[in-house]
C-alpha cells in the first residue's frame, strides 16, 4: 500500500495543479473575449474615423475625379508601435475601385461589402474586417486588423498565467510535501514511541496527546494491551503457584531421603524410601498435568473429531484397569445409543482426569461406570461427592476443596475444563438418587459432528 | 520435646514424624486446621510445625487466632512462599521461626530445640543436674566425664525429668511424652523404661514417688 505521505501529497497536488489549470483555460477564454471585444470596438472607431475624416476633407471631389490617383490616407503603421502593418484600412468607391489605402496593405480587397465586422483570409493571414459604407460620399470604408496579433496578447495573457505555475509548482509540491509529514507527525512519534517500548512494558499508552482520528488506534492498542498484562499476569501468577505446588513434594522428598539415611532400623528405612517413591510418583504426576495443561492452552485449533466416544472411553478405561483394581474398584464401561466423534487427545485428557478423580473418591468395593449415551459421557461414582460449594471453584487450577481427604493436586477438573473447552464441550456435575457423583462431559451442538466431518 | 505437626502432605507430614522421632522429638501430625485447633486445645505440645496452605485455611490465620486467644506456644512455619516479604508476614504475624520448602530436616530439628531452650529460659543447649548432663543435639547423657548412651525412650523420659529438676513429674505427663495419642499401651511400660534408664544412671537417680510420679534426684556416683 502507499504511504499516506505519498497519497496526501499526489492527491493534494494533483487537486491544485488541476485548480490551477481550470483557472488557466478560463482565464484563457475570457482574456480572449475580452480582447476580442476591446479591439473589435477599436476596429469599429478606427472604420468611423476615417469616414469622418474623408467627410471633413471633402473628398467629394477626389471621388468624383475616380480615377485621378491615389488618394493619401494616414497610415496607422506608427500610430501603435509593434502593431504595424496589423491594423489596414482601404477606401474603394461603390462602384468598386480601390481609392486609396494605407501603407503596404495588400492589394486585394479587404472583407465583404457588407457594413460591419466579417472574417477574411488573405496572403495566408487571417483578418478581422470592419466595413463602414457612407454613402453620402460613395465610398466604402473597409478597416481590417490582421488576427495574429489578436492571438499574440492572448498567448501573452496565456504566459503570464503559465509562467508562474511552473516556478510556483515546484515550491508548492516542496511544501506539500513537508506540510504533509508535518501532519504525520504525531504517528510517526506515536510508532516511534512503541518501538522503543520494551516488551515487558504493558503499560497503556496516552492518549490526550494524540490527534482525535488517531485516539480510537490508540484505545484500541490500550485494550489489546490490558488483555496481554491480564494474560501475563495469569500466566505469571501460574507458574508461582505451580513452584510453591512442586515444592511441598520436594520437601516430603527431601525429608524423607534423610530419615532413611538416619533411620536406625530397616523398617523405618524401607518405610521412609517407599514414601520416597509415591512422593517422586505424584510429583511427576503434577508436573505432567503442568505439561498438559501448558500444552492444552498452546494449542489454539479445535481438535478434530478423528474418533468416536466409544473408542477413546474404552482407551482410557483399559489404561485406568490397573488402578483401578489396585484401589479394589470394579470400573465398568456400558453404551446405551450411538457414540460421537471427539478428538481423541482433548477427550482423552478430560475423561481420563475425570475417571482418575472418580477412583481416587470412590470407596473401596464399589462400581465406577462410564456411561456412553448420544448425549456424551457421564462418569457415575459411590464417592462423598464434591461439595454444593466447592462447584463453582472446582475447574480453578489448584483448587482442592475444603474439606477434602484425598488431596489432589487440584489441577485434574482445571485440565479437564479446558480441554472440553477446545473441542467445544462442557462439563457439569449432579448427583443420582443414591447421593452418588456424576460428572458429565456433553458435547454442545457445535462440538457435536460425525466421524470425519472436518 | 512434644512437637504438633500441621501439614496437610501425607508423605512430608509422615517424615516429619518420622525424621523428628528420630531427633528425639515426640510428633503428632494433623492435615487441617479444625485438627490442629483441637490438638492445641487437648494436648501439651512444646512447639507447633505448622504448614501455611492447609486445606480448610490458611495456617497463618490460624496463627493469628492463636495469638489474639493469648496462646503463645512456639510456631515454626512451612511454607513454600518464602520470598522475604512472605517471611517478614508469617513472623510478624506470630511465628517464631520459619522455614522455606523443600527445608533440611537437621536444620529444623535444631531450631525445635533452639524453641525448646528459650521456652525454658536457658541458653546453653545441654541440660544439667546435679553433675547430670543430658544433650538434646545428640541424645546422649554425661555423668562427669562419662557417657552414657540412650534409646529413644530413654532420651525422652530423662529430657522430660531433667526439664524442671527437682520437680515430681505425673505419670500421665511422662506415658504423654513417650507414647504421644498411641492406643494400647501397656499399664507397665513405663516401669519398663525407667528400669532401664535407672540401670544406666545409677539406682538412686529416680525417685518413685508412690501414686504421683517421678523425681530425678542428685547422686554421687
Amino acid at each position: 500500500m502507499m504511504s499516506i505521505r505519498w497519497r496526501l501529497f499526489a492527491i493534494l497536488l494533483f487537486a491544485t495543479g488541476l485548480i490551477w489549470f481550470s483557472a488557466v483555460v478560463w482565464l484563457q477564454y475570457s482574456a480572449k473575449a475580452q480582447i476580442e471585444r476591446v479591439l473589435d470596438s477599436r476596429l469599429a472607431e478606427a472604420g468611423q474615423m476615417v469616414s469622418a475624416l474623408l467627410a471633413d476633407r471633402g473628398l467629394a471631389d477626389a471621388v468624383s475625379a475616380d480615377t485621378e490617383g491615389g488618394l493619401s490616407l494616414p497610415d496607422f503603421q506608427h500610430v501603435e508601435g509593434g502593431l504595424e502593418r496589423q491594423l489596414h484600412c482601404q477606401v474603394w468607391s461603390l462602384r468598386g475601385t480601390l481609392l486609396g489605402q494605407s501603407g503596404a496593405g495588400p492589394e486585394a480587397r479587404l472583407g465583404a461589402s457588407e457594413p460591419g465586422f466579417s472574417m477574411t483570409q488573405m496572403n495566408g493571414e487571417r483578418w478581422r474586417v470592419y466595413t463602414v459604407i457612407n454613402a453620402e460620399l460613395g465610398v466604402e470604408i473597409v478597416v481590417g486588423e490582421s488576427l495574429a496579433m489578436r492571438e499574440n496578447l492572448v498567448a501573452d495573457v496565456r504566459a503570464s498565467l503559465l509562467w508562474p505555475i511552473l516556478v510556483i509548482a515546484p515550491l508548492l509540491a516542496g511544501a506539500i510535501w513537508l506540510s504533509a509529514g508535518r501532519g504525520l507527525l504525531p504517528l510517526k512519534q506515536f510508532a516511534a514511541g512503541l518501538s522503543v517500548r520494551s516488551e515487558s512494558n504493558l503499560s497503556p499508552v496516552a492518549t490526550t496527546p494524540l490527534p482525535p482520528e488517531m485516539r480510537p488506534v490508540g484505545a484500541a492498542l490500550n485494550g489489546l494491551l490490558a488483555r496481554l498484562a491480564e494474560a501475563r499476569r495469569r500466566e505469571r501468577d501460574f507458574i508461582a503457584y505451580a513452584a510453591h505446588e512442586l515444592k511441598t513434594p520436594l520437601a516430603g522428598i527431601k525429608t524423607q531421603a534423610q530419615v532413611a539415611r538416619a533411620a536406625p532400623s530397616g523398617d523405618v528405612q524401607r518405610n521412609a524410601l517407599d514414601r520416597l517413591t509415591g512422593a517422586v510418583d505424584r510429583t511427576n504426576r503434577l508436573v505432567n498435568q503442568l505439561l498438559d495443561l501448558a500444552r492444552i492452552e498452546d494449542d489454539g485449533a479445535t481438535g478434530r473429531p478423528t474418533d468416536t466416544t466409544d473408542t477413546i472411553a474404552r482407551k482410557i478405561v483399559s489404561e485406568l484397569q490397573e488402578l483401578a483394581a489396585a484401589r479394589n474398584l470394579v470400573l465398568h464401561i456400558e453404551n446405551r445409543g450411538n457414540s460421537c466423534g471427539a478428538d481423541p487427545v482433548h477427550l482423552g485428557l478430560a475423561l481420563r482426569n475425570v475417571i482418575e478423580n472418580a477412583l481416587n473418591a470412590a470407596p473401596a468395593g464399589t462400581v465406577v461406570t462410564i456411561l456412553l449415551s448420544d448425549k456424551g459421557i457421564e462418569v457415575h461414582d459411590q464417592g462423598p461427592g464434591i461439595d454444593a460449594a466447592d462447584l463453582p471453584y472446582v475447574t480453578q487450577r489448584f483448587f482442592t476443596g475444603t474439606g477434602s481427604k484425598h488431596k489432589g493436586s487440584g489441577l485434574g477438573l482445571a485440565i479437564t475444563a479446558a480441554a472440553l473447552n477446545q473441542i467445544g464441550w462442557t462439563l457439569h456435575f449432579r448427583k443420582d438418587a443414591s447421593n452418588g457423583q456424576i460428572v458429565g462431559l456433553t458435547p454442545t451442538t457445535n462440538g457435536h459432528q460425525e466421524v470425519g466431518a472436518a | 520435646m512434644r512437637i504438633l505437626i500441621v501439614e496437610d502432605d501425607e508423605i512430608l507430614a509422615d517424615g516429619l514424624a518420622a525424621g523428628l522421632s528420630l531427633n528425639g522429638f515426640l510428633a503428632e501430625v494433623t492435615g487441617t486446621c479444625a485438627d490442629a485447633d483441637m490438638a492445641i486445645q487437648h494436648g501439651d505440645f512444646a512447639a507447633v510445625v505448622l504448614d501455611l496452605m492447609l486445606p480448610d485455611g490458611s495456617g497463618l490465620d490460624l496463627l493469628s487466632r492463636w495469638r489474639t486467644t493469648g496462646n503463645h506456644i512456639p510456631v515454626i512455619l512451612l511454607t513454600a512462599l518464602d520470598a522475604v516479604s512472605d517471611r517478614i508476614s508469617g513472623l510478624d504475624q506470630g511465628a517464631d521461626d520459619y522455614l522455606g520448602k523443600p527445608f533440611d530436616l537437621d536444620e529444623l530439628a535444631a531450631r525445635l530445640r533452639a524453641i525448646g531452650r528459650r521456652n525454658e529460659g536457658r541458653a546453653e543447649p545441654v541440660l544439667r543436674f546435679g553433675n547430670l548432663a543430658l544433650d538434646p543435639a545428640q541424645q546422649i547423657a554425661r555423668r562427669g566425664l562419662q557417657q552414657i548412651t540412650l534409646s529413644r525412650r530413654e532420651y525422652t523420659l530423662l529430657h522430660a525429668l531433667i526439664e524442671r529438676p527437682g520437680a515430681i513429674v505425673a505419670r500421665a505427663t511422662l506415658e504423654d511424652r513417650l507414647y504421644g495419642w498411641q492406643d494400647g499401651v501397656e499399664s507397665n511400660a513405663l516401669e519398663v523404661h525407667i528400669h532401664k534408664l535407672r540401670a544406666k544412671l545409677g539406682a538412686g537417680a529416680i525417685r518413685t514417688v508412690r501414686g504421683v510420679g517421678y523425681q530425678l534426684q542428685e547422686c554421687a556416683t
